[in-house]
């Protein structure tokens, strides 16, 4: 039985078969039903409880309430406050005690709460005398409509099952009646007549927490009390933790709050503890290490930190017996990080890891006991900034070792990113004659990789060499700005889109001012099989001129992402073959503040329109004339399915709701995001 | 064959693997043993039920999962495939009630649709937003409310 049953079921019981069972312990009852019974009747729910006054608008309340004079409870509501009052004050002062050790003390919700206020409420349910049925009913009506409704509505379900109790047919009119004008009531503010929430079980509004993550959680504990508790006190939902590294302020200061962040999360996960992610400055000190230290749990960790820090971290990382998942990104330091002493990996006591990502840190020697710990890799980044030293050295260190960890990986590696000059370049092998002759020029790495790689995250542009290497790519990330005009670099990529056109099917496409629209949309052709294309822009530049309406676009202008969209849009580009990419189902644009909403509309709702048979004409001037997407005309036209389901947004610019809910009603799913302006640049996040 | 009889007596009659994707049907025949006496479910009406059967009969032959599995899968996305999206395409009063009748019939993989079908309504959304959309009363005191959202300022601050 679920909780909210056996809630309504105990007031039932309570109300019905009084005789029976006179009393009611609330430390039995899920915690709402005793918040819920306090607010009733006017006690103080807060705990732990600020002062020892009450609060006037509680009181205020409870006298004002229309049911005071037919509702024998709150005569016993004050009496019993004076009496608890006393409890409260010395459980007040129990936990001031509690704080002072309490690092996280400044959150008001502990997990003793229950007990005190479940303690209270039995008090105060054993000293009012029986009320009789109707009073019981008319009394919560007034007091909480909407709960109310939520419980004369379950009594009346649950009544016809047991025929000697069926409220008589005058109470049944009367409850109608009330019924309707709480309704009505109710119905005149909010949109929704029923509080659907207060219907849920607890667990079943857990289940829908779980699939939120961290950020989204700390959200939905400020929504109500009811969720906060929830929130807080299941340990499983907190299980990943993200202290991301905070740029501006005093040094002291920012650690402070990022510790007390830490503490915080973590008394919530308490032995759920998982995933965490550490930036700077917290990262760079001895007691987060400490803290983490009991962690066993622990599969991943994410540490942004100092250049003489990286070494330190990965020791204490590897420890954890769990541990699948690294990623260390050291700040860049004076020297480069692959001239220092190899990363420590003989006292290592978890597994092999399925993924791991280091940047700025030192090398990783190819040694017996490393090589171990990448035998499952099925996701490596490595990478450096640019620093003065000796490159040639560096290459001459990086790429055997680099080579021998893909080789330990060969079976199980799907993605690769590496991204440094040191691995890098044409020119790189020019001075290495001997991995020049023996492999392909610019991807070296790759030669002694076995297993297919189903995704890539290039930072430099790739040629036919690389294309012939990678049959099975799915996924490419193209983090480097196409080339303006024509020549050897252009010619090299679209030899590469020719080579993996078979395969690529989710596309993120970086484009910068400089990129060529000819170029973009040669590639789009040729990738005809995407199903997902994300437009990363941002650069703030000057917003687009409206397009849709001219006829004519030529693909000699700069490419925007407003372009690029329409470039999607099935044979609204007249100079192109009729369809770019038939499969396309998602379209994300990520931080474009030129983009503007209506065209964009303009652009899916044309796309949609041609997916439900349209022809090409009625569905532009279905869009164009009527601005409207609603009246969609029984067209013939073509045949192509051209069918958009998913549009993702994230914008530095707020989109009009009127737009967001007409896109709504033609994509099935659409995800919008607002980004702040602060965060741009900071894309390669997502793909670490 | 299964009948079933809702809360305003509708009957239904479904073949015995589709009525047993719940599990509550599925214990409860086990334990009474094939019978002609309809079972009756007081806690789902007929127009949530219609909905619940269609979905148990989509998915008759979807192999059971492990609670590993499942878990597993559950953490990593809250992807809902192509039937099953249109399907949950309801209001929200349907919405509540199909995730109410799959928590008591015991399918748990209606449920989890149900459950990030709501998620995903979450999503990006403020608490203000986020209590319009559900109808949920504010009631915390302005005090909290300033503490809640220093607590938020810290957390979101980059």
């Amino acid at each position: 039985m679920s909780h909210a049953e056996r809630d309504a079921n105990a007031r039932e019981r309570s109300n019905n078969e009084g005789n029976l069972e006179t009393q009611i312990n609330f430390a039995n009852l899920p915690f709402s039903a005793t918040t819920k019974y306090l607010i009733q009747n006017g006690l103080d729910v807060r705990y732990p409880p600020r002062d020892l006054i009450q609060d006037p608008r509680t009181e205020g309340a409870a006298h004002s309430s229309p049911a005071a004079d037919i509702d024998p409870v709150s005569e016993y509501a004050e009496e019993e406050q004076r009496g608890t009052a006393l409890r409260r004050t010395r459980a007040a002062g129990r936990l001031r005690d509690d704080e002072k050790e309490d690092s996280a003390s400044e959150y008001f919700d502990k997990d003793d709460a229950h007990t005190t206020l479940s303690n209270v409420a039995t008090e105060h349910y054993a000293a009012i005398p029986l009320p009789k049925e109707s009073d019981v009913i008319v009394g919560f009506l007034h007091r909480q409509a909407r709960d109310a409704l939520h419980d004369v509505r379950e009594a009346l379900r649950l009544a016809p099952n047991d025929p000697e109790h069926a409220p008589s047919e005058a109470l049944r009119a009367r409850i109608e009646k009330l019924v309707h004008a709480v309704h009505s009531k109710s119905q005149s503010r909010k949109a929704l007549p029923a509080p659907v929430w207060a219907r849920l079980p607890h667990e079943t509004i857990l289940a829908i927490f779980s699939f939120l993550d961290t950020p989204m959680l700390l959200r939905c504990i400020g929504v109500c009390r009811k969720w906060r508790s929830l929130a807080m006190q299941s340990a499983p939902l907190w299980h990943t933790v993200a202290i991301p590294s905070v740029q501006s302020g005093e040094k002291k200061e920012r650690v402070h709050r990022q510790y007390t962040l830490l503490a915080f999360f973590m008394q919530r996960a308490r032995a759920h503890l998982s995933c965490v992610t550490i930036g700077r400055p917290l990262a760079d000190t001895e007691s987060v290490q400490k803290m983490l230290c009991r962690a066993d749990t622990l599969v991943s960790l994410s540490v942004e930190c100092a250049a003489d820090k990286a070494g330190a971290w990965a020791a204490f990382a590897l420890t954890f017996p769990r541990l699948t998942t690294l990623s260390i990104q050291a700040a860049p330091a004076h020297i480069h990080p692959w001239m220092q002493r190899p990363l420590d990996t003989t006292n290592m006591h978890c597994g092999p890891l399925k993924s791991l990502c280091l940047y700025n840190t030192p090398p990783l020697a190819a040694d017996v006991a490393t090589l171990r710990l990448c035998a499952k890799l099925a996701r490596l980044t490595y990478g450096a900034s640019e620093h003065a030293g000796s490159l040639r050295t560096v290459r001459e260190l990086t790429i055997p070792a680099l080579q021998a960890l893909v080789h330990a990986a060969q079976d199980t590696l799907v993605t690769l990113e590496l991204d440094s000059d040191a691995i890098w370049g044409a020119d790189a092998f020019a001075h290495t004659p001997r991995i020049a002759q023996a492999q392909p020029p610019h991807f070296p790495v790759l030669r002694s990789l076995q297993a297919p790689l189903k995704c890539m995250v290039l930072h430099t542009l790739p040629d036919v060499a690389v294309g012939v290497l990678v049959p099975a790519l799915a996924t490419l990330h193209l983090q480097v700005s196409i080339p303006r005009a024509a020549g050897g670099t252009a010619e090299s990529i679209l030899a590469f889109a020719q080579a993996t056109c078979d395969s690529v099917r989710h596309l993120t496409l970086r484009i910068t001012s400089d990129s060529a629209t000819w170029l973009v949309a040669s590639l789009l052709h040729a990738w005809r099989h995407l199903e997902s294309v994300h437009i990363v822009y941002d650069e703030p530049v000057s917003i687009d001129e409206p397009m849709l309406e001219r006829e004519e676009t030529t693909l000699d202008r700069p490419l925007t992402a407003a372009l690029l969209v329409r470039l999607l849009t099935p044979r609204a580009f007249c100079r192109l073959p009729p369809l770019l990419c038939p499969a396309l189902r998602t379209l994300g644009c990520v931080n474009d503040g030129t983009l503007r909403g209506r065209e964009l509309l303009e652009c899916v709702g044309i796309r949609a329109l041609l997916a439900k048979g349209c022809s090409l004409e009625t569905a532009r001037r279905a869009v164009l004339e009527h601005r409207t997407l609603d009246a969609v005309p029984d067209g013939q036209g073509t045949a192509h399915a051209a069918a958009l389901e998913q549009l993702e947004l994230e914008m530095g610019t707020p989109i009009h709701p009127e737009f967001v809910a007409r896109l709504q009603q033609h994509l099935p799913r659409l995800l919008w995001k607002q980004t702040r302006s602060e965060r741009r640049g900071k894309h390669r996040e997502q793909y670490l | 064959m299964v009948l079933l009889t809702t809360s305003d007596n509708e009957h239904f009659t479904v073949d015995r693997d589709v009525a047993e994707r719940s599990i509550l049907i599925k214990q409860m025949i086990e334990d009474i043993g094939e019978t002609d006496q309809p079972i009756p479910l007081p806690n789902v009406s007929s127009s949530v039920l219609a909905k619940v059967l269609e979905y148990c009969s989509h998915h008759r032959n979807d192999p059971p999962t492990t609670g590993d599995e499942m878990d597993e899968m559950r953490r990593r996305a809250t992807d809902i495939s192509e039937w099953d999206a249109k399907f949950i395409q309801v209001d929200q009063e349907m919405l509540f009630e199909i995730i109410l009748a799959a928590n008591y019939l015991d399918i748990k993989s209606l449920l989890d649709i149900g459950c990030k079908t709501v998620a995903n309504m979450i999503k990006g959304k403020q608490p203000e937003e986020i209590r319009k959309l559900f109808n949920i009363h504010n009631d915390f005191t302005p005090e909290e409310e300033a503490q809640i959202r220093r607590e938020n300022e810290w957390a979101e601050d980059r």
